[in-house]
């Protein structure tokens, strides 16, 4: 964070350039004092406070330019993983170029857009990618719990063991020039061309599409798309389809059946600075006695029937849209055991049959937001249906 | 009439509309390619423009689209016949670069097949971005049915959050569609593109007892923000559909269209590929789009090209939707279908060669390579498919041969082909190399590496020329030096050679 006595200076002693779509715009920004601070600390005040510096330690200027990754990051969680969770170049923000003097330091947890929000934002500020000409690109991530160490210049200050331990630094001079890190940052080299491992692709195998009429409802046919979802269309004069992706056994219902139908979206809780708000969806469906449940999205305490929440560390995929989760494990209270993602299970008790199928079951560590609001927010959801018949005569 | 086969889809329109590929060849062979974009002329766009594109506008499916690349006859005795090479060249470091190279074509005349009516139903999304394109919809509805013979029929379906069937079955020169409106939409409503594919499908089993072909066209901005959102699912409902026979395809729409979905449905639909800029551009797609004709001639097709010892599977370029498995490279595709036009709006606008096929590298073991020695088998093709006339599964398995030890560089500086008459396909792929690697070189910020492919380039297409003179491989060319003159005004930094560049060493 860019500081001075508690307040963020406007000025700094770099010279940045800011690329963005438009083109290039360079705000040349003097030395302490020449603008203004917010506050009325003086300049002897420490001038960087960081976690994360890159220092240029040659006796030439460089351009170095950091990009910020777009969307929600559980910090705290990607320690260890972040070259396997981070390693795609898509996932960070257009650049901001800064060109550094001899032995001249920038730290690397500010976002430089010194809006009023920023300040007070959750913005993953724990990783940072870093171009520099004749380099790959490095990926640097420090966690969170990372002590903050300060310049009291713009200079790098490569005699305190707190700034080599949190720095990533340009060493060298003339065609000798190579990079070195501090044991604080994780740092990984990004491959100059191509990605870093593929996606994980496999299709989520609960969802419905359209809207179901709700209340009391005709079934007025049901039929297999070509996919294997199912076509449902409820109403007794005017019809309406919806499509519901679920296995045989997941919609009980005959042709002719009066149903009872709920379907509702419930929005979680509020997101996060850089997330996208993602909701709960929830289809009930029911005659007599026979009763289905699809929960999609859904958290913990939206669902009764659900117990303990599992995290499986290290068994993680990444989604095609950069999103990284570790899979869930899911206590299926009816059920008395806990189902793993796309297992199912069932139970008779009482004289009910019970079963339950657990589709995607999501703890995310990585929510870019280009994903669908089902990976572009942080947090452990899951897809869960539930259908209850009474027990099949033997 | 020109007359096409196509490789999943058969796909040929670009950004401009109405040129179309004729890839049958004198002795009656017709060209298989790819799906999807059948040109590069948004990216050769920008780059006359003085821009340097970003990394996804170059698309490798429309840029082999534009060569013409010669085949072998199609006399394997089937409907589909798929002929492997193999080039061996230096790489520009001291290793060597080993490509395999699938390449399609069919024997199968469409002229001499009758044609079959065709129930076209028309998934229309209603979101405001694109209507702003479709307009009302009486007029492009229209139009679209005029264009059909009379014995087609036309149903149409609109959706945002919801489907809606507007119609169903409308006769040519018979239903009045003048009164029939798309439904509205409220600004800001979302997509629910799944249920607007779905509801299609439904559309066309509304017709139990209808006799002929099927085929569907979606007009989409790419928006799927409702309902069943995984793209995955979406392109999976698709792929069913085509598996049935049922050809699909995506026209895309409005100023923010977003291109990464419906170019995946574009891939797996057997139909046309193109975006609309604007009402007339779309109006004419789907005029040209009531013109052609779709001959299924496979299904379930499976290629697969199995590494011989000394060899493992590495890149793979010209169809995104192969996978390798248990180190073999796979490219299955649910069907292929023989394109042609029954109208005459074809134009000779644009490079639409007609190329394109399946690369696979083959990483060689030099160590492995100095035991088995020199002409022992690099890798063996496996082809499966299903004949649509013969309704029975059929199944080929050809060898290619390395007349060098594997890892082993050519003597010459200049690759060492297989079959030397078709060489040209692997000279199409380091030009898209290049170019790739131009461009996302820029786009990590190295200028000075992205100017180096291309110095490390010139000579190779230089001396390609010398030996051949193709034009294709010559505009290429050209493409890359306005490329590094664009880079180069940007940048203003010395070129260095790259590191960790794919392409081979031609002709240095």
């Amino acid at each position: 964070m860019l500081k001075n006595g508690g307040e963020r200076w406007l000025g700094s002693a770099l010279s940045l350039t800011i690329e963005s779509r438009s083109g290039w715009r360079k705000l040349a920004l003097g030395a302490c004092g020449a603008f203004f601070a917010v506050g009325s600390s003086a300049c002897d005040t420490p001038f960087y406070t960081s976690q994360a510096f890159f220092a240029n330690t040659t006796r030439e200027p460089v351009n170095v330019r950091v990009q910020a990754f777009q969307g929600g990051l559980d910090c705290a969680r990607i320690a260890g993983r972040s070259a396997e969770l981070l390693g795609q170049r898509e996932l960070f923000e257009p650049e901001a170029t800064y060109t550094l003097g001899p032995g001249q330091a920038l730290p690397l947890d500010t976002d430089w857009d010194w809006s009023p929000t920023s300040n007070d934002d959750n913005r993953a500020r724990c990783v940072r990618l870093v171009q520099l000409l004749g380099f790959p690109d490095q990926l640097v991530y420090w966690p969170p719990d990372t002590p903050s160490v300060t310049t009291e210049s713009k200079l790098a200050k490569l005699s305190s063991p707190g700034f080599v331990h949190n720095s990533l630094r340009l060493e060298g001079h003339g065609e000798v020039k190579g990079l070195a890190h501090g044991g604080a940052l994780e740092v990984s080299a990004l491959s100059a061309l191509g990605a870093a491992e593929q996606p994980v692709v496999s299709s989520s195998v609960l969802g419905w599409s359209g809207r179901p009429l709700s209340g009391k409802q005709l079934l007025k046919s049901r039929q297999r798309l070509p996919d294997g979802c199912w076509s449902i269309a409820l109403g007794e004069t005017s019809s309406q389809s919806f499509y519901l992706c679920a296995p045989e056994w997941g919609f009980p219902f005959e042709v002719g059946d009066m149903l009872t139908v709920t379907a509702e979206e419930r929005p979680l809780t509020a997101p996060a600075y850089g997330e996208v708000p993602s909701v709960a969806r929830h289809l009930s469906v029911q005659v007599a006695d026979v009763k289905m449940e699809l929960w999609l999205n859904a958290v913990q305490s939206q669902v009764p029937e659900v117990g303990q929440v599992v995290e499986l560390e290290g068994e993680g995929r990444r989604t095609g849209c950069g999103a990284y989760a570790d899979p869930l494990s899911i206590e299926v209270l009816p059920l008395r055991s806990s189902l793993l993602p796309n297992e199912q299970g069932k139970l008779v008790n009482a004289g009910r049959l019970t079963r339950a199928l657990l589709g995607r079951a999501d703890r995310i560590l990585v929510a870019p937001e280009i994903c669908t609001p089902e990976y572009a927010s942080l947090g452990s959801r899951f897809d869960l249906l539930i259908v209850t018949t009474p027990e099949p005569s033997p | 009439m020109n007359r096409y086969l196509t490789w999943l889809p058969f796909s040929l329109f670009g950004c401009t509309g109405d040129a179309a590929v004729g890839t049958a060849t004198p002795d009656g062979s017709r060209g298989v390619t790819q799906a999807g974009a059948q040109d590069a002329a948004y990216f050769r766009s920008l780059i006359d423009d003085g821009s340097v594109p970003e990394p996804s506008v170059l698309e490798q499916v429309g840029f082999f689209a534009e060569h013409a690349l010669d085949q072998p006859e199609a006399d394997c005795g089937e409907v589909v016949c798929a002929h492997p090479s193999l080039a061996v060249a230096p790489r520009f470091d001291d290793g060597t670069w080993t490509m395999a190279f699938v390449s399609m074509n069919s024997p199968v005349d469409p002229q001499s097949r009758p044609r079959e009516p065709v129930h076209l139903v028309l998934a229309v999304e209603s979101s405001k971005a694109a209507r702003a394109v479709t307009g009302p919809g009486q007029e492009l509805v229209a139009n679209l049915l005029a264009a059909l013979e009379p014995d087609d029929r036309l149903s149409v379906v609109g959706f945002d959050e919801l489907p809606t069937l507007a119609f169903s079955a409308a006769i040519p020169g018979v239903t009045d569609v003048a009164t029939v409106e798309l439904p509205t939409t409220s600004a800001g409503s979302k997509v629910d593109l799944y249920a607007g594919i779905a509801a299609a499908a439904d559309a066309l089993a509304v017709l139990p007892d209808f006799v002929g072909t099927s085929r569907i066209v979606l007009l989409t901005t790419g928006a799927a923000n409702a309902g069943i959102t995984d793209p995955v699912r979406i392109e999976e409902l698709a792929s069913a559909i085509v598996s049935q026979g049922t050809p699909f395809s995506v026209l895309g729409l409005g100023a923010s269209f977003e291109a990464a979905l419906p170019r995946s449905l574009a891939d797996v639909g057997a139909g046309s590929y193109a975006y609309a800029e604007n009402g007339p551009d779309l109006q004419r797609l789907l005029t040209q789009e009531a013109g052609v004709r779709l001959l299924p001639l496979a299904t379930d097709v499976e290629l697969r090209i199995v590494p011989s010892p000394g060899y493992s599977v590495g890149r793979m370029y010209g169809a995104r939707r192969a996978v390798v498995e248990d180190g073999v490279a796979v490219l299955r595709t649910p069907a292929l279908f023989l394109g042609t036009r029954t109208k005459s709006s074809d134009t000779n606008e644009g490079r639409r060669g007609g190329g394109g096929g399946f690369f696979v590298e083959l990483l060689a073991d030099a160590n492995m390579g100095r035991e088995l020695g020199a002409n022992q088998p690099a890798f063996r093709l496996e082809t499966r498919y299903t004949s649509v006339d013969a309704r029975n599964k059929l199944s080929f398995d050809t060898e290619v041969a390395n007349d060098l030890p594997p890892g082993q560089r050519p003597d010459e500086n200049w690759p060492h082909f297989s079959t030397p008459d078709y060489g040209k396909a692997y000279m199409m792929l380091n030009m898209y190399l290049a170019l790739r690697a131009m461009v996302d070189l820029y786009a990590a910020g190295d200028c000075g590496s992205a100017l180096g492919v291309s110095f490390m380039m010139e000579p190779a297409v230089a001396e390609w020329q010398q030996r051949f003179s193709d034009p294709d491989i010559e505009a290429d060319g050209r493409t890359m030096l306005l490329l590094r003159q664009n880079i180069d005004e940007s940048c203003r930094t010395l070129p260095v050679p790259p590191s960790n560049y794919e392409a081979g060493c031609f002709g240095l």
